[in-house]
């Protein structure tokens, strides 16, 4: 009992502004607009259309991003203007037609996909089912899940609002829609929820946004480049997805998406270096399996970052460190190849660069064929031409593996890139040459801010509370609090979700 | 101080740690106990109460200016040209034990690691890394030091592991006491060069004060507490491995029971040791570089932080150079200790009696 008191007590901190703010009281059709207007955060995709209907004024008002404009035009405001008189009732068709005095009750009702109508005089809110946006049903082939939705961004900025809003069905949720680019004029929109968004966050990006004067504005790679922090450093340092659910987790946690018209891809800033390791598929499995995955990319992370180098310092310099029985096979494969390991490894890392570059662009079917001819025919005649080790082979083929089992695209690519330099150091001196590269890598990386924050959060600065979902992923009734990195105006994320666990044990 | 707010006392410890274990833990064993043989782990207990003092003095110091750090308060207790003049040598004493620190680390590299490598090259290396962090802000150093302490651990662990599996005496640590007073207070001597890092105490106190004073002292004291038993340990561990005959003659006890480790997976654990254990040096470096730049940057605002540093990193660079034999080296590292206790002992102690006598001090603006 005691917890559900706890839960009382929580819960109207955030519905308290509204819930007091219904009085029924009379107020003039301006006053219910702008209550709407603000009920909404002045969110850009509010659309409001004046009629008149037995001789008074008549306020539509509908979040177009939610309802197909298109029924609304044919089946509510085309009979309202063809009769001009009568029951609302018998002039609009649609299969549900409420009436309420509420205005929060209109508000929700108006974000779950209802049109409002308010009339002059009145206090009964009129609210009309209307049917949603249809949206094509397709898998980003990037972001793959086995569990969980299939569903990706489409193309069209308001289409991907709507699956955004299905997601969030809360009037918080802000839309900002702007243009930007003097010719290309390019449609882009701000996400966020306006009553957890750190509101310094949003002045910073909107800031950094009236910038940007720039003639065109082609793909959120543009925005990705002039609103970054560091544009120098080999990490990404907004995150890019196509899938709506990742976005609605995302914007829970107090981040802000940037949408762009005629593209899938949405930015979701500000990201820490471990949201690249967070998949939306993490929180639908089992948390032990969910944590074993996370571990396993990190683990993919170091391996892909350190493992060519390693090899390398090992084979050059510090041979003792590995068993002795390994030394002498290693020995032997090593013992007809002509080049020293750091070309060697260089060679066949170029290869796999060559293979994947080769293999994005072909369709399905040739590029399966470069897989064999890349994978099977070059790897063994290389070997068996002696030009590479066949340690080097496999050493390869693990790190080309791991990198890709980092979730990110950029990231994986850049951390494979930066394998080089530590391929450089490995080569000149031994471990101690990689250890060094790497106190560099982190002294950069902890430097490193995404929108002011640590890029490197929650290891930099260390925050143990948030670690829950860094490293493993506990269960997510035990990430009560949202991390703090991001500063949101409220951290409670739930309150005791297995509470019946003590009711049920007393019966 | 401005924009630096979120230091906390976790920080401002591992600081601290950071700066104290660095070249000397290799080789603390060996030098304690050539002076003062079997016992040589009651000096290093002894040096980290006297260090304890030292930092005792260092905190009444510090908290009668709580918002500010020796650089600026010293020109309040002695005029402007002398507090100048404390302020310069501070500086040069932060690039010397920068140099010193580098001369050792060089050649401990240069005779486990890379033994062919030119030795410019070594410095370079970490001279350059140290750089490279010194110039960031103290939060941004102080994030850094937090997430490598972890490395520590792993020093503790393989010391643990040598304790386990190694067939040790305990007998070479009896009688206890046998070698005489005056050599084990000899030897508090030697390991106090090891233990040196506690005077940026003096430096750091303006920036986590915010903590409260005593958390202040807490956190420092802690640190020296935390390295003072980790020394304790490993000399402990390095007399009963080896017999007083064998240790007489390995200046690096500690790289040489790690080099006889034998795990399944890694051969010569020696070497990756080495190899981890240059990131403590590198973050010694670092903290004497930022309070070499501490002390000019306050003076000269309009010089960029990262100028200074990189001014600073390749003069003690340059000094560093310049030793040939390791002779010299021992001269330098003489040199360098006696003029220590000018900066330990000395002005501290100078500038508190002033600061009492004439009633100087300052209570920080209530935070």
């Amino acid at each position: 009992m005691s917890s559900f008191n706890k839960r009382n007590r929580r819960i109207p901190k955030q519905l308290l502004s509204e819930k007091e703010e219904v009085v029924p009281e009379y107020l003039t059709l301006e006053e219910k607009i702008s209550y709407f207007r603000n009920g909404l955060f002045n969110t850009d995709d509010l659309k409001i259309r004046e009629l008149t209907f037995n001789s008074k004024i008549m306020t539509i008002m509908f979040i177009d991003s939610v309802i197909d404009n298109r029924s609304l035009q044919t089946y509510i405001i085309q009979p309202i203007l063809e009769k001009g008189s009568g029951d609302i009732r018998d002039v609009v068709s649609s299969n549900s037609i409420k009436e309420t005095l509420y205005l929060d009750e209109a508000l929700s009702a108006m974000v779950d996909g209802h049109c409002l109508l308010l009339t002059e005089d009145s206090e009964i809110l009129t609210l009309i089912c209307m049917p949603r946006i249809l949206t094509n049903r397709f898998e980003p082939v990037n972001e793959k899940v086995i569990r969980g939705s299939h569903q990706g961004f489409s193309e069209n900025i308001t289409e991907n609002v709507h699956l955004i809003r299905e997601r969030v069905s809360s009037p918080k949720l802000t839309v900002k829609y702007s243009s930007i680019g003097e010719t290309t004029r390019t449609k882009y929109a701000l996400v966020y929820l306006s009553h957890l968004t750190n509101p310094e966050l949003l002045k910073m990006i909107e800031d950094r946004i009236n910038y940007v004067q720039a003639d065109a504005i082609q793909s959120p790679g543009y925005f990705e480049e002039f609103l970054e922090d560091n544009s120098y450093s080999p990490f990404p340092q907004f995150l890019n997805t196509e899938r709506p659910d990742r976005v609605a987790g995302n914007l829970m946690e107090g981040r802000i998406a940037l949408l762009m018209e005629g593209s899938p891809t949405v930015l979701l800033l500000p990201v820490n270096f471990f949201s690249f390791f967070q998949t939306s598929e993490d929180y639908n499995n089992r948390a032990f399996i969910g944590s074993f995955v996370r571990f396993i990319r990190l683990i993919s992370f170091i391996a892909t970052l350190c493992l060519p180098a390693f090899y390398i310092a090992v084979i050059s310099y510090n041979y003792e460190i590995i068993p002795v029985e390994i030394i002498f096979s290693i020995k032997s494969s090593l013992e007809y190849v002509p080049f020293p390991p750091l070309i060697e490894a260089a060679i066949m890392q170029l290869t796999l660069e060559l293979l994947r570059e080769a293999a994005i662009r072909l369709p399905n079917p040739i590029a399966q064929t470069i897989g064999v001819v890349g994978g099977l025919v070059i790897g063994t005649a290389v070997v068996e031409a002696n030009l590479v080790s066949n340690t080097m082979v496999i050493v390869v083929a693990i790190t080309a593996i791991s990198s890709f089992v980092i979730p990110s695209n950029e990231l994986s690519t850049s951390v494979r890139i930066l394998g080089f330099p530590l391929m450089i150091f490995a080569a000149l001196f031994g471990v101690l040459g990689i250890v060094i590269g790497l106190m560099l890598l982190l002294i950069h990386m902890s430097t490193l801010k995404s929108l002011g924050q640590y890029y490197l959060y929650p290891v930099v600065p260390l925050d143990f509370k948030a670690l829950k979902d860094t490293f493993i992923r506990v269960p997510i009734w035990l990430m009560k609090e949202r991390p703090k990195d991001l500063k949101p105006q409220y951290k409670w994320k739930t309150t005791d979700p297995r509470g019946w666990e003590k009711n049920e044990e007393s019966d | 101080m401005k924009n630096q707010t979120n230091l906390t006392s976790i920080q401002l410890m591992l600081f601290i740690v950071q700066t104290q274990i660095g070249v000397g833990v290799l080789g603390l064993p060996f030098s304690v106990f050539s002076i003062s043989k079997g016992d040589a782990w009651i000096s290093v207990l002894l040096a980290g109460i006297v260090v304890q003092l030292l930092i005792t003095i260092f905190w009444v110091l510090g908290r009668r200016f709580p918002a500010k750090s020796l650089f600026q308060y010293s020109i309040q207790l002695v005029g402007k040209a002398g507090g100048t003049f404390i302020n310069v040598s501070y500086v040069f004493y932060g690039v010397l034990v920068t140099s010193l620190i580098l001369m050792y680390s060089t050649a401990i590299i240069k005779t486990w690691v890379l033994t062919l490598t030119p030795k410019w090259i070594i410095m370079l290396l970490l001279m350059g890394t140290a750089v490279y962090l010194g110039r960031e802000l103290l939060s941004d150093i102080c994030n850094v030091y937090v997430v490598v302490s972890g490395l520590i651990f792993f020093l503790i662990l393989i010391s643990i592991v040598v304790l386990i599996i190694y067939p040790v005496d305990w007998r070479y640590l009896l009688p206890i006491g046998h070698s005489g007073g005056t050599k084990i207070l000899k030897g508090i001597k030697e390991a106090y060069f090891s233990m040196l890092g506690f005077e940026l105490l003096l430096f750091l106190f303006p920036y986590f004060q915010h903590n409260g004073k005593r958390s202040v002292l807490f956190s420092a004291s802690m640190a020296n507490l935390f390295v003072t038993l980790l020394y304790a340990f490993l000399t402990i561990v390095s007399l009963i491995t080896f017999s007083p005959e064998e240790l007489v003659i390995i200046p690096q006890p500690v790289l040489y029971y790690v080099k006889s480790l034998y795990l399944q997976i890694v051969e010569r654990i020696d070497l990756v040791f080495v190899s981890l254990w240059v990131v403590s040096v590198i973050t010694s470096l670092t903290s004497y570089l930022f309070l070499s730049t501490e002390g000019v940057a306050h003076t000269f605002k309009r010089i960029k932080r990262s100028v200074i540093t990189i001014f600073f990193g390749s003069s003690a660079f340059i000094i560093a150079l310049i030793p040939n034999k390791e002779a010299e080296m021992e001269l330098y590292n003489k040199w360098v200790i006696n003029t220590s206790y000018l900066f330990i002992l000395i002005i501290p102690f100078l500038l508190l009696g002033i600061s009492f006598i004439f009633k100087k001090k300052e209570r920080g603006k209530n935070v």
